[in-house]
């Protein structure tokens, strides 16, 4: 039963409130995944902290090469924000794969980390953007890469009292192509069956950077640091992204073993590390 | 005026919101019901131990089927609770009878159920093995179907080219959005229920039977309904007597709501079959014979299988002529969640095998799938496969429309053109329907429906039938014709809610009757009215009431313009000079003689037809369908209202594209494990791309104004044109439904030649 709801104004009281209250406490950004989770029973919690009132965690702003996106920003504002379209139109097609116009309403960037699920649709982006994530505690900050902070399916090693804050994020250099791309049963309120991103940087047709994320074929989302040390430094061909492919299929393989979803996902990891390879390349729109 | 539309009926109060739900319903003193469910597919109840239920603060009651005064049901249907045997894992085994919702839920958690598990099956073929686990008698035959006609071992001889094919169609879910509900007031005199049913006097009846309490002592009172799609018949009737049940026992009002997951893993499902099909064709594309064997999950309990059943084998053929036919279909018990009516009712599942079938014939003559159905196709005076002779058959104006609409011929020149080699390519693919109207004289029941009109001093006019709104316009489609008889506005006719103590029994509003049997009734009451009114107007003018005609809610003599009355000044006349201001309407399709051992005869009054089209795009890295232009040509014979009918199409095709691509209710082990709507996948907008739904209006005989049903048919055509359109993209054919992302890329890497294990 709920004895507490608590909604402040303020991120320090909100760390209070965490580090005081005496039963199981939860945070509430959006409540998407939370209200779900009480509803089905998994878990009950006696305090409820709503970070939806304060403002100091809705702010996204450049600094320097990183761009810094608070934890409370939800999936339609960090679609619709100018420097996001500008710098990183990547983070903005994997807000906009998320659920329904309702659910990128209210669900968050730190709740999509936080509640770590396999089939996230913005966390890979985050990933590979090397994000990482500003995390507060009652008595100070620390900052853990997205990609570490999250240890396995639903599970981060977050600790109670803390709070993500904001997440920040490399800036792309320019001129660097961009792929993103949600393969789910429909085409809205969607589970992604798949999901991947793609950010390539050429230099004269030979590939200085790369970094490639298929989401959702994994426990947890990670670049394909393989697939990316092969490209590195290569001249860029349709051979050469067909290679990566296959390689990109090897990779899930070896981190899944066979499982009875294989069949349809290794030979569609294999496509769409290609095509994403293909949009970052060629392409005029980040969508695969 | 029947061609312009008019503002639906139950529009502005959806719109607005003030329609009132069952659920929005409030009575003093209400107590909540919640119930437990068996767990298991198929046990036996040891002992139910209620203590620590009662013990929880707002319990007032646990019901166990004990308490029951009347029947728990009849034999081989669902219990209202189970009295021994639980046969599927959704049972209803207790009640919690409580002060809140909340302790109605805690209750149910803290009754223990004590089982001695049985052994259970699920595959209907498994089922009718011998030494199978019994679900209900001797046998696992849930009800059989035959239609024979020539002599199919000769036909075969004649033919050039046979075919063989396995089709395989899944379970589904009729989702409505409103889950099931009700609510029961107990009265002095017996009790009133509320609940969302679109069988009315069949809830009635249930409830009678379970409560031993005379019909007419239950009063059922239907609040605006949240859709049905075919689930709130049966499900309807045991929510309403287990709420009955509890406001009898207590003397309070009670209230039974299911969240989606109860309903989902509780509730009816359309059928899955297993279809064989064997064809003889000869060169020239005529078909010789068909041989059809059917197997369909009729889940724990009978329901409406014997009827689904004869309806799947009468139709199986297709609306094609075939001189040899044998079919025979089977439904099985199993310990799987019951099938019952869903939209289309054994239609889009054999309308499914068979167009794949026509299409793949068509193939291997070489012969273009659209021509392949003209050479076939169902003409006047054809025999059809249960041996009538087919009259107002408008297949060909059907196909006429689709060839125009989509450009059959150009559009296929052109696909063919189009480039393969990338991972998108483009399919154009169809299919056509028939369909009996209403319950037909094989035996869906028995068919009537009456209905009354109460013209109003003021000439305004309340309409009385057990029509019920399910969303598809039929209140509308009521006022429509009522509104032509009488030549009076539409807005002056009110539809009275449905309530079994004042309205006639219509029957149900199921088999796509509504309009053609109950608007039918409707059409009499509105012509007893009109001649009764025409004697008290023709008195009045002067004139012979033959003479006179009811238009712009005026009665008047065409050849004298002076000889005019409005129609509110007969209604007052009529009070005035104590004459009946009543209609009274009783109408019945005509029946058919029908050979049950052969199944051949007259098996429906009346057919409908259509002919769709669907235009997909595939991605053959994905295996992702999307059905970019869905062309849907029906014949409704007269479109009382174009928007609605359009509307009604567009419903049909979504939910058809559902069926056809995502939407599947998984069951292991007889345990329902899609049980809410982020698994149980039904089409968004982004799911539905362009559709042209195309009008054909071929009077029919027996339907008011010409008209015919069409709630059923746009859904039977819809998944075979997109199967059919999948496999012109890909050469290669998926043959079980549902063509989701796994099978579709399996086929699309076996027609690329890579395996699907490398
Ligand atoms: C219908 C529906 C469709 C969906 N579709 C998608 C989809 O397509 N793609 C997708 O990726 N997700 C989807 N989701 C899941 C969900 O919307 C996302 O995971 C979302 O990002 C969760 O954010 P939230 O703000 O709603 O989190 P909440 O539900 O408020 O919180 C989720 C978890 O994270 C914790 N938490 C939240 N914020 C913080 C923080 N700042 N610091 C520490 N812990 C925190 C909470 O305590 C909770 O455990 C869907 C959900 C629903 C209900």
């Amino acid at each position: 039963m709920i004895k507490e709801y608590y909604q402040p104004l303020k991120l320090a009281e909100a760390l209070t409130f965490l580090s005081v209250f005496p039963g199981p406490v939860h945070i509430l950004a959006g409540g998407t995944d939370l209200l779900v989770n009480m509803r089905k029973g998994q878990i009950k919690p006696e305090g409820i902290v709503d970070l939806s009132k304060i403002e100091e965690l809705k702010t996204i702003s450049q600094e320097g090469d990183n761009l810094s996106i608070g934890a409370l920003v939800t999936f339609s504002e960090l679609a619709a924000h100018p420097l996001v379209q500008e710098l990183i139109s990547v983070l903005a097609c994997g807000a906009k794969a998320v659920g329904s116009p309702q659910i990128r309403n209210r669900g968050t960037v730190g709740g999509n980390i936080a509640n770590a699920s396999p089939a996230a649709d913005l966390v890979p982006v985050l990933v590979a953007l090397d994000g990482v994530a500003v995390i507060a505690k009652q008595n100070g900050l620390r900052k853990v890469p997205v990609a570490e902070l999250i240890v396995g399916p639903y599970k981060t090693s977050l600790e109670p009292g803390e709070i993500i804050i904001r997440i920040e994020v490399n800036v792309p250099p320019k001129g660097t192509g961009m792929a993103y791309k949600k393969v789910g049963r429909r085409n809205a309120l969607a589970i992604s069956r798949l999901n991947g991103v793609c950010l390539l940087k050429l230099e004269d047709e030979i590939i200085k950077d790369v970094s490639l994320i298929i989401g959702s074929a994994t426990p947890t989302p990670h670049r394909f640091t393989d697939v990316e040390e092969y490209l590195v430094g290569k001249n860029i061909s349709q051979e050469l992204l067909e290679e990566a492919g296959v390689m990109a299929r090897e990779h899930v393989l070896a981190v899944t073993g066979k499982r009875p979803s294989s069949n349809y996902k290794l030979p569609v990891v294999e496509r769409l590390t290609v095509r994403l390879l293909q949009v970052a390349w060629k392409g005029d729109k980040a969508y695969a | 005026m029947a061609d312009s539309s008019i503002t639906r009926v139950d529009v502005l109060a959806k719109a607005l919101g003030k329609a009132k739900y069952t659920d929005d319903l409030k009575f003093d003193n209400m107590l909540y019901l919640k119930v437990v469910r068996c767990p298991h597919p198929h046990a036996r109840v040891i002992g139910i131990n209620k203590e620590k239920a009662l013990a929880i603060e707002g319990v007032v009651a646990v019901l166990t089927a004990t308490d029951i005064p009347g029947l728990p049901c009849q034999p081989k249907e669902r219990p209202i609770l189970v009295p021994e045997i639980a046969r599927y894992a959704g049972d209803g085994v207790a009640l919690v009878v409580a002060e809140s919702p909340k302790a109605a839920l805690e209750g149910a958690e803290a009754v223990r159920v004590e089982y001695e598990l049985l052994e259970a099956v699920f595959d209907p073929e498994e089922a009718l093995k011998t030494g199978a686990p019994l679900v209900h008698g001797d046998n696992n035959v849930a009800a059989q179907s035959k239609v024979c006609k020539g002599d199919v071992e000769a036909g075969f001889k004649e033919a050039d080219l046979i075919l063989e094919r396995e089709y395989n169609t899944h379970r589904v879910e009729h989702a409505p959005i409103e889950p099931e509900v009700a609510i029961a007031v107990p009265t002095f005199e017996g009790i009133t229920v509320y609940c969302p049913t679109n069988s009315p006097f069949q809830v009635r009846q249930i409830v009678a039977e379970t409560m031993a309490m005379p019909q007419s002592q239950i009063r059922l009172f239907q609040p605006t309904i949240g859709g049905s799609f075919g689930s709130k018949c049966y499900d309807a009737g045991v929510l309403a007597s287990r709420a009955a049940l509890a406001a009898k026992l207590t003397g309070r009002p009670c209230k039974i709501v299911y969240t989606r997951e109860e309903s989902i893993v509780e509730s009816t499902k359309r059928h899955p079959y297993k279809m064989k099909y064997k064809v003889g064709v000869k060169k020239n594309g005529k078909l010789t014979a068909m041989e059809v064997k059917i197997i369909g999950d009729s889940g724990a309990y009978k329901s409406k299988t014997p009827f689904v059943i004869s309806r799947s084998s009468i139709e199986a053929t297709g609306p094609y002529v075939v001189p040899n036919v044998h079919t025979e279909a089977i439904c099985v018990y199993t310990n799987n969640v019951t099938s019952c009516a869903m939209r289309g009712f054994g239609s889009p599942q054999v309308a499914y095998a068979s167009e794949l079938l026509m299409d793949e014939l068509a193939e291997k003559l070489g012969i273009d799938p659209l021509k392949f159905r003209r050479i076939n196709g169902l003409k006047d005076n054809s025999l059809s496969a249960t041996g009538q002779v087919m009259q107002n058959v408008t297949l060909d104006e059907c196909l006429d429309k689709l060839e125009q609409e989509i450009k059959w011929s150009s559009r296929k020149a052109e696909l063919k053109q189009q480039d393969k080699t990338g991972s998108i390519v483009k399919g154009l693919g169809l299919a056509c329907m028939y369909r009996g109207e209403s319950f037909g004289s094989a035996g869906q029941g028995s068919d009537y429906a009456g209905a009354t009109l109460q013209v109003q001093r003021d000439g305004s006019i309340t309409l009385y039938s057990a029509m019920s709104e399910v969303g598809q316009g039929g209140h509308t489609m009521l006022v429509r014709v009522v509104s032509e008889v009488l030549g009076i506005k539409p807005s002056r006719i009110f539809v009275s809610p449905v309530d079994t103590c004042y309205v006639p029994d219509s029957g149900p509003t199921v088999a796509t009757r509504g309009t053609y049997v109950i608007g039918n009734a409707i059409r009499l009451a509105a012509e007893e009215v009109k001649a009764k009114f025409a004697e008290v107007a023709a008195e009045e003018l002067g004139v012979r009431p033959e003479e006179l005609v009811f238009k712009d809610e005026r009665i008047y003599c065409p050849g004298d313009p002076s000889k005019s009355i409005s129609f509110s000044r007969i209604a007052a006349q009529c009070y005035l000079k104590s004459k009946s201001p009543y209609g009274y309407g009783w109408w019945s399709p005509p029946v058919g003689s029908w050979d049950r051992e052969k199944g051949q005869g007259e098996a429906y009054s009346s057919y409908v037809y259509g002919a769709c089209a669907a235009e997909v795009e595939l991605d053959l890295d994905l295996g992702k369908v999307e059905v970019m232009k869905f062309v849907a040509v029906h014949d409704v014979g007269k479109a009382l209202d174009k928007e609605e009918v359009k509307g009604q199409i567009a419903g049909g095709v979504s939910m058809g594209i559902g069926y056809a691509l995502m939407e599947d209710l998984v069951v292991r082990q007889g345990v329902v494990k899609t049980v809410n709507f982020d698994e149980y996948l039904l089409p968004t907008s982004l799911d539905i791309h362009e559709i042209i739904p195309v009008i054909v209006e071929q009077p029919s005989s027996y339907g008011p104004l010409g008209a015919k049903g069409l709630g059923e048919p746009v859904m039977s055509a819809v998944a075979p044109a997109i199967l059919n359109a999948i496999a012109d993209a890909l050469g290669t054919r998926v043959y079980d439904l549902p063509a989701n992302l796994e099978a579709v890329l399996d086929k699309a890497r076996a027609a690329k030649g890579r395996c699907c294990n490398d």
